[in-house]
């Protein structure tokens, strides 16, 4: 472990160097920021609102996409345009499509307009990237696991409406986060489980995280724990360990104790799966069977076998090692008391 | 809880929010100005813009929609102990309002409003209130009450509140006086007199929250959050020992339990400040986060049902006849702040690349009273001159006076600087550094709280500052081969640095790659392999565990892991995708512990959209995995290697799901219809790999273990029926069987005599009964919906 005074330098310096950093290459990025678009990277929308006189409107291609016009008008995406700060700015459709003029001229050639069908997820990316790089829930998305796989932002996400949104109209009690976030599926966790269905099951395991609603619909959400665009932590948790993202709703283990368990206080995933377990309480492997992978004081009866021996009834170790988080008790050494 | 705060989610005020949102949230909307803070000052407020904002309010208050559903709901549940339907929720017969939705998006306005609610006034409800401005504001109010149901039907012979659980002086003095062979009969008797209660052990979590999001100009983004999240009710637990009994084959061991219905009452306060400055190619976020835990039940004191005077372990030894006490306490959590401010930074640069910065400094504090060491005075056999053992005053400390430091670094380059080429590198550190100064207590009130140790297997009373590091580097290359195929090559060091553990220091290197194939859009195949090798520097076992044994967490390992998806649009009507992995963890088999750690799964999904207005989908799962550990079992000789044992713990799950949704006669019928059957299984095998020593209690010769097995079935159906524009009619009928056989809790009764062998009598076993079995749940609801 570093000192803290080491600690704060090293804070210090890395700060003095990212804000150099930033004045120094800020103006320069700019400039190659500038010239990459106009090397011809499709960037369109806001970066292309130079070129008016290739813009049709929104009303024009609603003559031809009415479905798609309709689904849009009610969605952020839609919205936007009517927000003082982004009427100059938004081109509707063609913020994401590019300027329509050509298209329209063709009639309707679908080569002279942006399609997001056959583009590389990058490509795709980008195009979204043009508005939304500027709030910090994105800012973290270049170098992000679902970045770096290859993923784009379509592959959860629907642009010009969510099923859920249209779900709303018919079932209006659907995923109310789902509704707002755009997502391709009727909930967050369908939208999750399109590449991580694994963990789907975990809903109808003995012990969960993913209890439901009415609804069917994963009470705790997965970004209640995970956020997709990117995160400072592992397996894209939303806090830089993850005791610290459990400790968001488990304060109580938290501490610091008098008497630590240390694996518990290092990771909670040593002992627990955060998804679902087929044991209580999340547990990897049921308790005394998860406890003797580390210990093996012989003054228990835990040997071999003998199930209905009183080390394997009910709770197991953790019918006296209650305190197995962590005790503030003077005589609590052993995580009794 | 005597603040107010505490006293607004108090939970009788709950029950009556879902009215009282119905009533007040059309109010509160027609009202509600849309602007934002940095729009509100009169001095700023042009006419015009005062103009467009009343526009703006107009519209959304035409555009609202009310939709309420209000039910009759049935419930019959049959079971022994059918306390897992109701785990998670409440489900009770009689009127209620399920569900409303008030909401305003009209289409050519930024704002918008919306505000919904389910299963009002029951204790699993949920209430959510967000309205906003795009591009401007958005404020969401949340509420949130989820209860964990433990068991229904468990008894005690404790009353008690305020964290003092109590037993009638009366049964204490009773069972104290009675000989240990006719305990069982004494306490089955209480059981099944007026001095046992029945009670539920449940907790509810309330959790409300306010969150405001402001964007103040085009990159300047303003964030608060206070969230206030609280635990009450009580929960089961354990307080217990273990005696030793001489017989002729060697001590044996008799435990003593008790379980306690713990009063949980804790309330988390949180709050998030936070700020962001982001341009299209630099940006700079600063967050401060305060929370603040609070125990209103620190410390639990509790009767011995067996003891009604204190009294000292008998021999001199200290190892016979223990759990001596009257009374006991214990500690619960303590309660603690952290605070933490995180300031994040990004750069583009050029060539395509962005230099991004995350710093984060965390400071946690605890400074709780500190329990004494017993409430039994009779302990006075080595205790220290001057020390009382029932007095705080003769701690060495009042209270631990905790802080922990955390500090998190991370910085990341990601490079594109071709077209189809990534490049990332990045370099995580997670510091936590305990600032606790030691305490070296003089000893502890041992064995069931019946003697004083001044010392364990030599090793002095005195708490470890368990400070620890944790670092990472990544470093990645991406290449888009073509449109079809695109790889992926990683490398990964990770290393901890660890104070008072056994190995102070493992380095982990990883080699990964990824295989992207794209032969057409309908297509997408996503390989991953990952081969890690971890070494710990240095192993010291220390005095307290066999030298032989490694603690998985800390010991070499070397692990594969495999793991593939794919998807497949079949036709823009049929999905179907699936993945499969397998993981393998070896651990140096010439240790004792965990040796070995496999998992491997398979899932299958498909989807097929018939119609526009249908979906059918279904879905299969099945997961495999085993812990594979050699341990040894301590005889008269200590760690004979004759009594080694291997165990092997195998769990399988098979998980199905199948379902449609429909929409038909012009959306006016609605159709869901959903069914999942889950089955489990753990397998325990439990092996001898020579003769171990006979004919002693302690004896490793392997026992069978039978299988734990869970199965849950779900059948879940909605058919609705609009009627006009404002009227709907709906039928929901679900049936849920449920099964559980677990060695651990089949037969589990308050006072389990008739469930132990002869050698651990358990005549001191008072438990709570703390359990859920199988049970079968038909619910029919009857809804009416109004728009």
């Amino acid at each position: 472990m570093a000192s803290t005074k080491n600690i704060k330098l090293s804070f210090l310096s890395v700060f003095i160097i990212l804000l150099v950093s930033w004045l120094v290459f800020g103006t320069l990025s700019r400039a190659v920021s500038s010239e990459s678009t106009a090397s011809g990277e499709e960037v369109p929308g806001i970066a292309l609102a130079s070129i008016q006189d290739d813009y049709v409107g929104s009303e024009t291609c609603k003559a031809c996409h009415e479905g798609q016009f309709k689904n849009l008008e009610k969605t952020v995406h839609g919205k936007i345009a009517e927000s003082k700060r982004w009427k100059d700015k938004a081109q509707s459709c063609e913020s994401c499509h590019g300027p329509g003029k050509s298209h329209v001229e063709g009639g309707g050639d679908k080569t002279k307009i942006i399609s997001f069908k056959n583009r590389t997820a990058k490509e795709n990316s980008q195009s979204c990237m043009a508005c939304h790089s500027q709030t910090s829930t994105h800012a973290t998305w270049r170098g992000s696991k679902h970045e770096t796989a290859g993923l784009s932002c379509l592959d959860c996400h629907s642009v010009h409406q969510s099923p859920t949104t249209k779900a709303s109209e018919i079932a209006p009690f659907a995923n109310f986060q789902a509704e707002t976030k755009l997502l391709k599926k009727r909930t967050e966790s369908e939208t999750c489980y399109q590449c991580h269905s694994d963990v789907r099951k975990s809903e109808f395991q003995r012990s969960t995280h993913l209890f439901k609603t009415e609804n069917r619909e994963s009470r705790m959400t997965c970004s209640a724990c995970h956020d997709a665009h990117g995160s400072i932590g592992e397996k894209l948790m939303k806090t830089a360990s993850v005791n610290e993202t459990c400790y968001t709703c488990h304060t109580e283990k938290r501490g610091p104790f008098l008497w630590e368990h240390a694996p518990a206080r290092e990771s909670c995933a040593n002992c627990h799966t955060s998804h679902g377990s087929n044991h209580v309480s999340l547990l990897k492997a049921r308790s005394p069977m998860l406890c003797q992978q580390c210990h093996m004081q012989g003054r228990h009866q835990t040997v071999a076998g003998k199930p209905i021996s009183a080390f394997m009834k009910n709770r197991g170790c953790l019918n006296c090692h209650a305190q197995i988080h962590g005790s503030n008790h003077p005589s609590g050494i052993n995580l009794q008391r | 809880m005597n603040n107010t705060l505490s006293d607004l989610i108090d939970c009788r005020l709950i029950r009556r929010f879902g009215l009282l949102m119905i009533l007040t949230v059309p109010v509160i909307a027609g009202a509600q100005e849309m602007v934002s803070p940095a729009d509100s000052s009169p001095i700023n407020a042009q006419p015009s813009k005062i103009e467009d904002d009343k526009k703006e309010t107009k519209k959304l208050a035409d555009n609202f929609k009310f939709v309420f559903e209000i039910g009759g709901q049935f419930v019959d549940v049959n079971g022994e102990r059918p306390t897992k339907y109701e785990e998670f929720g409440r489900i009770r017969e009689g009127l209620a309002v399920r569900r409303f939705r008030i909401a305003s998006n009209p289409a050519n306005a930024p704002s918008f409003f919306r505000a919904i609610g389910r299963s009002a006034g029951e204790i699993d409800q949920q209430y959510f209130v967000d309205f906003g401005s795009y591009g401007k504001f958005r404020t969401t109010f949340q509420y949130d009450g989820s209860p964990h149901l433990f068991s229904e039907g468990a008894k005690t012979l404790f009353t008690g509140e305020n964290g003092i659980l109590t037993i009638d002086d009366s049964i204490q003095t009773a069972l104290q006086g009675t000989p240990v062979p006719a305990l069982p009969a004494a306490v089955q008797s209480l059981y099944s007199s007026t001095s046992a209660s029945t009670i539920s052990l449940r907790t509810r979590r309330h959790t409300l929250s306010f969150d405001q999001k402001v964007q103040l100009t085009d990159s300047w983004s303003l964030r608060f959050n206070w969230t206030r999240n609280q635990r009450t009710g009580n929960a089961p637990l354990g307080i217990g020992s273990y005696e030793r009994v001489g017989t002729p084959i060697g001590d044996t061991f008799r435990v003593f339990s008790l379980e306690l219905p713990q009063p949980i009452d804790y309330v988390t306060d949180q709050v998030t400040l936070g700020t962001s400055y982001i341009t299209r190619n630099w940006g700079i976020s600063f967050d401060y986060i305060y929370s603040n835990f609070k125990n209103d039940n620190p410390t639990l004191t509790f009767d011995n049902p067996f003891r009604i005077t204190d009294l000292q372990a008998t021999t001199g030894s200290g190892n016979f006849d223990r759990q001596k006490f009257a009374r006991g306490i214990i500690s619960g959590a303590p309660g603690n702040t952290a605070q933490s401010v995180t300031v994040s930074a990004f750069v583009d640069l050029p060539h395509n690349t962005r230099a991004a910065a995350a710093l984060g400094w965390t400071v946690g504090r605890q400074d709780e009273q500190f329990a004494p060491y017993t409430l039994n005075s009779a302990i006075v056999t080595g205790v220290p001159a001057g020390v009382n053992v029932t007095s705080t005053d003769s701690l060495p400390e009042q209270s631990l006076d905790a802080e922990t430091d955390i500090f998190t670094q991370e910085y990341v380059i990601a490079s594109r600087p071709w077209k189809s080429w990534a490049f990332n590198a990045r370099f995580r550190r997670f510091d936590n550094e305990v600032k606790t100064e030691p305490i070296l207590f003089p000893g502890y009130a041992a064995y069931g709280e019946s003697y004083w140790r001044s010392n364990i297997a030599g090793v002095l009373i005195e708490n470890d500052p368990k400070s620890f590091a944790r670092s990472n580097v990544i470093t990645e290359a991406a290449w888009e081969i073509n449109k079809v195929f695109r790889l992926k090559l990683e490398y990964g060091w990770e290393g901890w640095e660890r104070h008072h553990r056994q190995a102070e220091r493992t380095n982990e290197h990883s080699f990964s790659t990824q295989l992207t194939i794209k032969p057409t859009a309908q297509f997408t195949s996503r390989v991953n392999y990952k081969y890690s090798d971890r070494t710990p520097e240095f192993y010291d076992p220390g005095v307290l565990e066999y030298s032989g044994l490694r603690m998985f967490d800390q010991s070499a390992r070397k692990r594969q892991d495999l793991d593939w998806q794919w998807q497949w649009a079949i036709r823009p009507q049929i999905g179907l995708s699936g993945t499969a992995g397998y993981l393998d963890d070896d651990y140096d088999e010439n240790f004792f512990g965990l040796v070995k750690y496999t998992q491997w799964y398979g899932t299958v999904d498909l989807m097929y959209m018939p119609k526009d207005n249908m979906t059918l989908y279904a879905n299969y799962a099945r997961e495999n995995y085993k812990n594979s550990m050699q341990t040894i079992a301590k005889n008269a000789v200590p760690w004979d290697l004759n009594n080694r044992w291997n165990r092997d713990e195998r769990d399988v799950l098979d998980n199905f799901g199948i379902g449609i949704t429909a929409y038909a006669m012009k959306e006016k019928l609605f159709l869901d219809l959903n069914y999942v059957y889950s089955n489990a299984k753990t397998r325990t095998i439990t092996a001898n790999p020579g003769t171990p020593a006979a004919n002693t209690v302690l004896s490793a010769t392997a026992f069978p273990f039978p299988d734990v097995k869970s199965r849950l079935q779900e059948f879940d159906s909605d058919v609705s029926y609009q009627f006009g524009d404002r009227w709907g009619l709906g039928v929901r009928y679900k049936y849920q069987p449920y099964s559980l056989d677990d060695f651990a809790v089949n037969g589990l009764s308050p006072y389990p005599i008739n469930a132990l062998p002869a050698e651990q009598e358990g005549s001191r076993f008072l438990l709570l009964d703390s359990r859920y079995s199988s049970h079968k749940a038909h619910l029919l609801t009857v809804y009416l919906s109004i728009k």
